[in-house]
Order: C-alpha cells, then structure tokens, then sequence
C-alpha cells in the first residue's frame, strides 16, 4: 500500500513538471496549423524550420552568444570563487554579500540598470552589450557552484602541495583546478543554458543587428505560436537534457 | 655533540586573544625520533605547523639548519609533512602522487622513475603504483604519504597523528615500521600524537606539553619514571598518589607524614620545606601487596581493604580503600603457581613500596 501511494506521488510530480513539455513536443508533430486538436502526425514543421535560414542564424547567434558568455563567466568566476574562499584580502565581506544580492535581484532591474550603463558609456546595443550583460548574470551562479566545491576539498591537499614544493601558482595548477573541474564544467553548463533562454536582460541589451533566440521566439508568439516554435522548442529542450545527461556523467564519473 | 637541525626559541603563538604557545623553547637533534605528546589543545600540532610553514610565530624565532625560517612559505623548506588525513592527490595515480615532489624540482623523469620505485618499494607498495588513493586501504594511503615525503629527502619528516586513523593492529604494525624507517633513513622524524603508549615505545625523546607549555623534555624512561610535574606524572602511565606533609629532611633523607603515619624515605633531592605540602607517586606496578603484615620488608605500610579486583590476564588489579578512605590502585603480577587468585573482595591487605621507587612531586 505505502509503495503504491509513494510510486503514485512520484508520477504525480513528474506529470506536473513534465506534461507542458511533453504537450508541446506532441504538438510540434501535430498536422493541423492552428487548431488544438490532434489532427495527425506530420514532420512538416521541422522541414520549415530547416529551411528558414533566418532562424538557423539566430540559433547559431545564440549558441556562439552562450558559449562565450558562459566561457568569460566561468574564467572569472571560478577566480572569484578561489579568491573568496582561499584569500583573505579587503572587502572580502562585503563581495560576499553582494554576490547573494546579485543572485536574487530581479531580471528587470539588471536589465534596466545594464541599459543605463551602456547608454551612459554611449556603447552601441549589440552583440558586445549583450555578451557584457550575460557574463555579467552568469558569474555569480559559477562562483556559487564553484565555491561549493572548494568547501568539500580536504584543506590538507593544497597544505601537501605547498609543503611538497609546490608555488601558489603550481598548487592551483597541479592541484586545485583539476579538483575543482567537475564543478568549473556544472558551472559553465549553468551559465551556459541561462544565457540561452535569457529574455529579460537581453530585451533590454539587444540591438537589431544582433538577433538572439529566446528574443526572436517570444516576438513570434505575440502574433500566436506557430507550429515552428513548438518544433524549435521541442529541438531546444532535447538539446538542453543532452547536455544536462553529458555532464551529470562528467561529474559522477570523477566522484 | 649532535647537530640541532629545528630550533625554536621563545616561541609564541597567539589567535587575536587566544594564545596557544608560550614561550616554547626547543631544540630537535639530527636523525633522532622525538614526539611531540599532550592532550588535544596543548599546542603539540601547532609547533608542527610553525615548523612546516602553514602557520606562522607571533614572536620567537624558529631555525631550520641554522637559517631563520619564521615567514618562509611552506614551498621553500627542507621539511616534508605525513598529514593526519594523509591529503593524497585524489586525481593522480600513487606513482604521480609519490612523484609530485622530485618532478616540481626538476629531476630528470628517468631519475623519478627509478626514485619511485625504490621509494614504494620501500614501504612495499610497488605493485599499486597505477591505482588511485581511494582504491588503497588507510594503511596502505598512509604508507603512500610516507613515501611521497621521504622520497623529497627532508631533513625533517613531520608526522602528525599519523596512525590514530588506524586499527589497533595495524597501528602496532605502523609503529614498529616507522622507527624501522626512521633508522635505515637516519632522518629526524617529529611526531605528534596524545597517545602516550605510542610515544613512549617509539621516541628517543618525548616532548610533554600542556596548556601551550613545555612540562618535560626527556627520554621515554626518563618520562616515565621521573616526571617533573604533576602534570606530566597525571599525563603518563597510571599513578598513584599519596598526599604527605613534610616533617623534616636532611642529608639521610626525608621524614613525611602521609596516610595518618609517620615515614622515612631515603629521598634526598627534594627541597620542599617542612610543613609544606607534597604528593607521593608511586605507579602502581610498583607497589607491594601483602596479605601479612609480617611478610612486609618494607619499614612502613599501609593498611586497607580489597574493594575491586580486576582480572587483566598477565596481572591483577587491585583497588584498594586504606584506613584513611583513600582509594589506590595496585598492579600485583598474577601468581601463576598457586590456584587461587590469592585476594578477595573485602580481604584486608598491606600496601608499602621499596624505599627509592617513588617519585616526591611539589604539590602545585
């Protein structure tokens, strides 16, 4: 009896998490171009999304968006994080503090505060701003990760490595980074999908030589959701657990 | 005279208010084994860490073969460190864990292959030099850091708590190893440990320390049979004490008043004054339990009554209530000719010492 009820609770929840997504990947087959209704199975809209090559562009715009916002957030993160929790040095506190407050402030008053900075130093909205933005809001999430990490080392390690010899700087090198690298690679993956599906921040920053993704498809939307979309969407999720799957397996293999 | 290879003098070590050093003054000879012995708090492991580098002195000095060493980083001194968690590299293999020192130093990789090798061969570990730490048992990692020190050629190797992660047996295992290593290597081995059995069959000489102060520095026989304090007599082996007042002492020896009588001992070197307070130490396998006071040889004894006996094998433990209520404790070798185990619960008995085996301690 307990077993049936906790394997009906489980079912519950991932129906609950899961049904939107999986309504929609059964919709991008769906024949029918308007309608709600199941109107027999087609791969027609994935063929028009092949050959809209205006969208291939903006995905593409997106992914070289997200990997390098992702690569600077994590180069400077994961410094942030060995700082913070290796070094005392001043305001130490303080960047504490503010890195939590950075993590809950709402979208739109990082949006609104990025565009104000960018007008102000006169930059021109684009691809620049945009990276800037995004590495900016991908930082704290890697120094999170990261620091995690650190703090589940044996402290003695980086002990052994000095007292066997070892610099600051080959410590870091031969033994805190190769350490620390399942948790560089999560953080990087995070910052990585959050910049894929970023809205917010990017409809500020954006500029209409540079086109990303989530703006495109939340612009198309307005006028109801096409078919396309729910292939385009049904290609994004898919690719996003592949990722996810590919990393869990990096990680746990090194654990 | 032996070299002084570590030395520290008036050294202090404080943590904003809390001060965990006190003036320790030390000097560690080439190639001896000394221990570093205290309960958990008493500043043993920080010495360790002054002489490795990760901490550094408040005030004093600390000189590694003669130079001042106080604000060098870890990196640059001839000290290699067995940490208690033995901190192997968990991403590289034994023989990249063992290598890890000689390949910072430049040392040609053929050269690293032979070193290693000899280096797990001496901790007999060569057949596991491509597995990865958590593959190996806590014996085995804790030879493995051994190995990754020694092969550094220190002049110091620091082992802190290294067995006390071990099982009993192979902690009787590791200590006989260790001193065996020691003397093939001839280096000058610091060991920490609060465990005072491992200390006394180990060192050449023993460090007691309490409360960030040195209390004793000898040889474990020394330690043992002529503690200097109370601290040092409560710290090491079992003892029992008896309080005594001072009669009078002169170059025969001394008169004290202990246990309601009147006794004469053949101690010269105390000084206390009469009517000034001390205690009588005596371990307890040294004390004589006697069934007859006409079997007792001694000039004086006590009389009491057998409250416990504790069978231990080889020897029994008696605890014993004098007249004065005072309860000691005696160790009494078992007497294997006889059938009968010879004391009883309740049984009265007489309990004195040979005149010279007793330690006279200021009563602090």
């Amino acid at each position: 009896m307990m077993e049936w009820i906790r394997k009906a609770y489980l079912s519950f929840i991932l129906l609950f998490l899961y049904a939107p997504i999986l309504i929609l990947i059964a919709y991008s087959f769906n024949s029918g171009t308007y309608s709600t209704q199941w109107e027999g199975f087609t791969l027609d809209w994935y063929r028009s999304l092949a050959k809209s090559s205006d969208l291939l562009e903006i995905t593409f715009n997106s992914f070289l968006l997200a990997f390098l916002a992702a690569s600077g957030a994590t180069i400077i993160g994961t410094a942030a994080a060995i700082a913070l929790k290796r070094y005392q040095f001043l305001g130490k506190k303080a960047m504490q503090g503010l890195l939590f407050a950075l993590l809950m402030s709402p979208d739109v008053v990082m949006g609104i505060a990025l565009l104000v900075l960018f007008v102000a130093l006169k930059m021109d909205l684009g691809f620049f701003t945009l990276l800037l933005s995004h590495i900016t809001f991908g930082i704290p999430f890697v120094i999170v990760t990261v620091m995690g990490r650190i703090a589940s080392l044996d402290e003695n390690l980086t002990q052994a490595a000095s007292d066997l010899g070892a610099s600051e700087f080959q410590t870091l090198h031969k033994v805190i980074l190769p350490l620390l690298w399942p948790a560089v690679l999560s953080g990087w993956l995070l910052a990585f999908t959050l910049s894929m599906d970023d809205v917010i921040i990017s409809f500020f920053v954006s500029g209409p030589d540079f086109e990303i993704l989530p703006l495109r498809i939340y612009s198309m939307v307005r006028l109801g959701v096409k078919p396309e979309i729910n292939a385009l969407c049904t290609i994004l999720f898919i690719l996003t657990m592949a990722i996810v799957f590919t990393s869990r397996k990096l990680v746990g293999d090194e654990e | 005279m032996s070299e002084i290879v570590v030395s520290l003098h008036g050294v202090t070590k404080k943590y904003g208010d809390l001060s965990i050093l006190n003036g320790v003054d030390l000097e560690i000879k080439k190639g001896e084994f000394l221990t570093l012995l205290g309960p958990s708090g008493c500043g043993k492991t920080t010495i360790l860490k002054l002489v490795a580098g990760f901490e550094f002195p408040t005030s004093g000095e600390i000189r590694l073969n003669g130079r001042v060493v106080n604000q060098e980083p870890p990196e640059k001194r001839e000290v290699n460190t067995v940490f208690q968690s033995y901190a192997l590299f968990p991403h590289m293999s034994i023989f990249d864990n063992v290598a890890f020192g000689p390949r910072l130093r430049g040392v040609p990789e053929d050269q690293i292959r032979e070193d290693v090798k000899k280096a797990l061969e001496m901790v007999q570990l060569i057949h596991l030099a491509d597995r990865r730490p958590n593959q190996l048992s806590g014996g085995q990692q804790q030879r493995i850091a051994i190995a990754r020190a020694v092969i550094n050629k220190p002049s110091v190797l620091l082992l802190d708590e290294s067995l006390s992660a071990l099982d009993y047996k192979l902690r009787k295992q590791m200590q006989v190893e260790l001193k065996h290593l020691q003397r093939q290597l001839g280096i000058t081995f610091v060991f920490v440990t609060h465990d005072q059995e491992e200390a006394l069959s180990m060192s050449d000489r023993i460090v007691l320390m309490h409360k960030g102060v040195i209390q004793q520095i000898g040889t474990p026989t020394e330690i043992y049979e002529n503690p200097a304090n109370l601290v040092v007599a409560n710290f090491i082996g079992e003892a029992t004490f008896f309080d005594a007042l001072v009669v009078d002492h002169s170059e025969k020896g001394i008169a004290l008043e202990t246990e309601g009588q009147k006794i004469h001992l053949k101690d010269t070197k105390t000084k206390a004054k009469p009517g000034s307070k001390l205690k009588i130490l005596v371990r307890p396998e040294d004390l004589r339990v006697e069934r007859f006071s006409k079997d007792i040889t001694e000039a004086f004894s006590f009389e009491g009554l057998v409250e416990h006996i504790l069978y231990r094998g080889t020897v029994i433990d008696l605890c014993i209530r004098l007249k004065s209520g005072h309860v000691i404790q005696a160790t009494e070798f078992y007497n294997e000719d006889s059938d009968a185990l010879g004391y009883k619960v309740g049984q009265a008995v007489f309990v004195t010492w040979v005149d010279g085996w007793e330690v006279l301690l200021e009563d602090a």
